[in-house]
């Protein structure tokens, strides 16, 4: 069951994420995004982070992608006429640097893991792994100083957007 | 199949491969910005599943601030678009070289 639902999760977060660089309108790229953060959000409970996931699909799925759609909306884009219109020799170099940061990327992590720890899980979760509590024992105890900056950080990039959009007397 | 670590780990990184290759090779600024999510997205996994390997919560805290600064992002990013199409009324990112010398 849960290699099933790794399945499903995996394969529809990567053809989604596929299908949001490959399509023509801006609309379809942030429904894929939608989806894709879904699907990465599934895997988060199949890690045990339910607390995460539920954000992941609040914040995430929930606000930010709309705040794209009203920027789709207000800025009125059509549909692009090709989907990758830069020069040939650019999408060559971005090809190649795609595939190192995929070959390296691959190598550090699945490898790395593989090779260091024998690649199984090293903890066994409890009950309480994960939920609000004790993420939010963490994040208020030993993350508190960290916590604010973030919501000090959240605060100036309110303000930062309001001035930018703001027209001109 | 067993589901190991290194499964999670491929995930993360062919999602982040996917959002680098939709940073170079897409031209329209908000796919753009929505790759970077994408990025943002594959490197959360990874820290979810180092969570998980090691029984911590911690990695799971540092997702929260990730997602909290790829909010701030978005916000200032797509309000920077906003005028730069007011102005410019263009969403192609070869087209804004304001800064270039």
């Amino acid at each position: 069951m849960t290699t099933l639902l790794f399945l499903l999760g995996s394969l529809t977060a990567i053809v989604s994420a596929m299908s949001v660089v490959t399509r023509r309108n801006p609309v379809h790229s942030a429904l894929s995004l939608i989806v894709c953060l879904l699907s990465v959000a599934l895997l988060f409970l199949l890690l045990g982070a339910q607390f995460l996931a539920a954000l992941q699909v609040i914040v995430y799925a929930g606000a930010i992608v709309v705040l794209f759609l009203f920027v789709v909306m207000l800025l009125n884009v059509r549909d692009e006429t090709a989907v990758f219109h830069s020069a040939a020799a650019q999408r060559l170099v971005a090809l190649a640097v795609v595939l190192a940061v995929l070959v390296e990327v691959l190598l550090v992590a699945v490898a790395g893991a593989a090779w260091l720890r024998k690649d199984e899980w090293l903890a066994t979760t409890t009950l309480s792994f994960g939920t609000v509590q004790s993420v939010g024992r963490e994040l208020f105890a030993r993350y508190l100083f960290q916590f604010e900056v973030a919501s000090v950080l959240l605060l100036v990039a309110i303000v930062g957007a309001v001035v930018l959009v703001k027209k001109k007397q | 199949m067993d589901v190991t670590v290194s499964r999670y780990l491929a995930v993360s990184a062919l999602l982040f491969a996917i959002g680098v290759a939709g940073v170079l090779l897409r031209r329209n600024m908000l796919v753009v910005l929505m790759s970077v999510e994408l990025m943002l997205n594959a490197a959360n996994l990874a820290f979810v599943t180092f969570a998980r390997m090691l029984g911590g919560v911690e990695g799971q805290v540092i997702v929260l601030f990730v997602m909290a600064a790829a909010a701030a992002e978005v916000a200032v990013g797509l309000a920077i678009f906003l005028i730069v199409f007011r102005t410019r009324d263009t969403t192609n990112v070869d087209e804004i070289d304001l800064m270039k010398w």
